[in-house]
């Protein structure tokens, strides 16, 4: 499929931003599309006061043109996206400086918070088949929720230092390596530091002393789970795995403590 | 000792994973139980109500994209030109939070290595239940 987007209107609209007093470009693209049929991007929160707020094509980003197939043709689940600013053989043209530079729109640049892994959990926005064929209960069969109408994508992106550290409970041992991997070839490290977990770096960091004490859990066996509401992760696309590891600092600190 | 925590960490995660997943849920099913007309709609205050989803899933950014078949291009830009007020209408909020937001951030914000906000809040059921009945409150 070619994900074709041309621009053929720039509309800039200044605004004076308040609080530097600077003078901030608000630029606003249409679009046109050689292959019949686009994705624009529509509401977001937070906008933020540079580049275009609306109607970028979703169809060139490739992991969620992806998740548009499965759930057009497969299944109406979560989709987790591969890593955005890490290399992976699923997208040849994943640009991580690009990425970075987006992802800095919304955390700042000024640390390197804006390099840290970060991803999508697409969601599928379904028509209301109800509204539509309530009354004709003739074309609402048992199979009508399963007709894959699905109208558009809610895309949650997200730091996965963020998601590791979001309920993470301060008793969590000080040390503990986690390594976050993918079926697209991506794999990712923290360790647990001041009650949250640090990023390491790509690739699998930890200490192979530890190897014996790997502890392992992939985020589709959620589906496993009492699901009390929401669409469990889809089997399809990248599948993640977190693997956790002592570490010799933990271990430090584990003697330490029963020594005191 | 190390594999009861590494459990506990693990179970964490999936619950904290579980938990988003199930409020990404409740915000999609807000919307679509409200609008037909799609591609052709505009959710109002969207940035407070993603922006709840935002907050409750520690989520950088909430987007939504939707599908526009070929015939309908130029009614949809038209469409979305006309209806571009949630730009204006989300930077006027976000400017309006600054000041509670910097106070938060003044609050929570974590010296830890690293830096971060202090997520001392493990309650993960509370803060569902929290967050759905915050999306669910009053029609869109």
């Amino acid at each position: 499929m070619i994900y074709c987007m041309k621009v053929y209107t720039v509309i800039a609209m200044r605004r004076k931003n308040t609080h530097t007093n600077t003078p901030t470009i608000y630029i606003f693209l249409s679009f046109f599309y050689s292959n019949g049929f686009a994705q624009p991007r529509w509401q977001q929160t937070p906008v933020v006061p540079v580049g275009s707020p609306y109607n970028w094509d979703g169809f060139q980003y490739k992991a969620l043109a992806n998740a548009w197939d499965i759930f057009r043709h497969h299944e109406t689940l979560a989709v987790i996206g591969y890593g955005r600013n890490i290399p992976t053989s699923e997208d040849p043209d994943l640009n991580v400086e690009e990425n970075n530079q987006y992802i800095a729109l919304y955390v700042g640049n000024e640390t390197s918070h804006h390099t840290e892994p970060f991803a999508d959990i697409f969601y599928p926005i379904m028509r209301n088949i109800h509204d539509e064929t309530i009354h004709d209960e003739t074309t609402l069969d048992s199979n009508s929720s399963l007709t894959n109408d699905v109208v558009g994508i809610l895309s949650v992106t997200f730091r996965w230092s963020d998601l590791l550290s979001k309920y993470a409970i301060s008793e969590f041992p000080e040390g503990l390596m986690i390594v976050v991997e993918n079926s697209c070839n991506q794999t990712f490290t923290y360790t647990w530091s001041h009650h949250r977990a640090v990023y390491l770096g790509s690739g699998d960091l930890h200490e192979s002393a530890f190897n014996h004490l790997k502890q392992a859990f992939s985020l589709s066996d959620v589906r496993e789970s009492d699901w009390h509401t929401g669409e469990p992760p889809s089997t399809k696309g990248c599948q993640y795995v977190i693997d956790t590891y002592p570490s010799y600092i933990m271990l430090e600190k584990y003697h330490s403590s029963k020594t005191r | 000792m190390y594999i009861e925590e590494s459990h506990k960490v693990l179970d964490t995660i999936g619950e904290t994973f579980h938990g988003t997943l199930g409020a990404i849920d409740s915000f999609v099913l807000a919307i679509t139980a409200h609008f037909v007309t799609w591609p052709f709609v505009t959710v109002p205050n969207f940035s407070i109500r993603a922006g709840k989803l935002r907050e409750f899933s520690k989520a950088v950014v909430v987007t939504s994209y939707y599908f526009v078949d070929e015939d309908q291009r130029l009614e949809w830009d038209n469409y979305s030109k006309a209806n571009d007020f949630w730009v204006e209408d989300g930077i006027e909020k976000q400017e309006n939070n600054l000041v509670l937001q910097e106070t938060i951030l003044n609050k929570n914000y974590s010296t830890a290595e690293g830096g971060g906000y202090d997520y001392d809040t493990p309650n993960l059921t509370e803060n569902v239940s929290f967050m759905v009945s915050n999306l669910l409150v009053g029609s869109l």
